[in-house]
């Protein structure tokens, strides 16, 4: 390549140049053949990219190709804070699950006899809603303290 | 002058028959049973309900066991019962309790587990109270009251009979009782042999599922004596006279020092005869052959 405004019909290919500068170029391209040549090429390289990845390089033309990709394959640009955060937000948020949810071993510790006590099997007996999971006790007592 | 001493003597033998003995004369042929009476109380809020009742009656020395279950929660309590005296019993009572208390991280089941032992003297004006879940239910109480009675029958083939009456049964089965009549106390003597000769014996009254130490003392010049624990564990129906498992410890006593000879021995055997253990260690170390001999019989 060796026009020298090669790297600017690039730039302008990408939208990078300023509106002054745009018409300075298409003028220089109107007049030079290997700049034709190279605006064709960066102009087939793009399509095919845009048929590599569903994604069309270059903001117009990304605009154009996501409407014609299926639902699917359309992408969207992100800004990089934005990726970053959302990563951050969600490390933070696995970090804290993993901390607090219950694992087994926590679950039996803090697991209360009384509520084992109220299984669907034992609902209908007469005797478990006397079950506070206290321990047996065994005690004479005199009949007049007694029943009988 | 006469008729007024015999007068008096007829009212002071009145009044000594009346205030020195509560039973019946006619008792004397009688049979005596004790009866008890096992009274299920669920008490709320202060109200109480009779859930369930049963009433055992045998002869002194009658067994029971009362088992209580629910979804989640099973107790044995085993009562064994002797008439120390005339108006006192005597209860063993072994409480077994187990409740369901989750699953592990493996899911297994994981259970609390509670075995206690009681000697209750019980008078006949008393009773015993048994609360499965304890005390501390709040206003919520399962309560079983064993009340005691001494009865009595015309001696006749109805007189040694064991009987259980449910007066009143719980719908669900959540507490069964059962009741036996096996013996308590057996009389244990063990003996040592050297050579077939007895060098150290001995013997010991014991009371069922009591561990018993016994001595046995040299009746041979020059022997060693012996000391033994024995705990006889069950009575077992069956044979002429039923049969006893137990279990022993043996010590050699040389000049005031113990020498455990034999750890957890056990053994079973009918009732009246003979056992014998050989004590290889103790007979290799002294050149004779030693042998312990327990024979169990049924205490009078």
């Amino acid at each position: 390549m060796s026009c020298e405004f090669g790297e600017q019909v690039s730039m302008l290919m990408d939208g990078e140049l300023p509106a002054d500068a745009q018409a300075e170029i298409r003028d220089h391209l109107a007049s030079c053949t290997e700049c034709q040549l190279m605006q064709r090429d960066f102009l087939l390289f793009r399509v095919e990219i845009g048929k590599l990845s569903g994604v069309a390089y270059g903001a117009p033309g990304r605009q154009m190709s996501n409407a014609r990709l299926s639902f699917w394959k359309r992408a969207v640009s992100v800004p990089v804070p934005a990726v970053a955060a959302v990563l951050f937000v969600a490390v933070v948020a696995g970090i804290g699950l993993l901390r607090f949810w219950p694992s087994p071993i926590e679950r039996v510790d803090t697991m209360q006899p009384t509520a084992v006590a109220a299984t669907a099997e034992s609902k209908n007996d007469l005797i478990s809603r006397f079950d506070k999971g206290g321990r047996a006790e065994i005690v004479v007592v005199s009949r007049a303290e007694g029943a009988k | 002058m006469k008729i007024k001493f015999f007068l008096i003597s007829v009212v002071v033998l009145a009044c000594a028959f009346l205030v020195g003995d509560k039973r019946p004369v006619a008792a004397e042929t009688q049979v005596r049973r004790i009866r008890f009476q096992v009274t299920a109380i669920g008490e709320t809020a202060g109200e109480s309900s009779v859930l369930a009742q049963t009433t055992i009656e045998g002869l002194p020395g009658t067994d029971f066991k009362i088992n209580l279950r629910n979804g989640s929660f099973k107790m044995e309590a085993r009562f064994l019962s002797d008439l120390v005296s005339n108006d006192k019993i005597r209860i063993k009572a072994s409480l077994e309790t187990r409740r369901s208390y989750g699953y592990s991280a493996r899911n297994l089941p994981l259970y609390e587990e509670d075995t206690q032992k009681h000697t209750l003297d019980l008078g006949f004006d008393q009773a015993i109270e048994l609360l499965p879940f304890g005390g501390g239910g709040g206003t919520d109480v399962l309560k079983i009251e064993i009340v005691p009675k001494m009865v009595y029958l015309p001696q006749g083939p109805d007189a040694a009979k064991l009987t259980i009456d449910f007066d009143k049964k719980m719908p669900g089965g959540e507490i069964s009782i059962e009741a036996s009549k096996t013996p308590h106390t057996f009389d244990v003597e063990a003996v040592i042999t050297a050579d077939g000769k007895p060098v150290a014996k001995g013997n010991c009254h014991c009371f069922i599922e009591e561990p018993q130490e016994m001595i046995l003392d040299t009746v041979a010049v020059g022997d060693a004596a012996f000391s033994t624990r024995v705990t006889i564990k069950e009575f077992i129906r069956g044979g002429p006279a039923g049969m006893a498992s137990f279990g022993f410890d043996l010590d050699r006593i040389a000049e005031g020092a113990h020498e455990l000879v034999i750890a957890n021995g056990a053994g079973v055997g009918l009732v009246g005869d003979s056992l014998s253990y050989p004590l290889t260690e103790i007979s290799a170390r002294y050149g004779k052959k030693y042998e312990l001999k327990f024979r169990i019989k049924l205490a009078e």
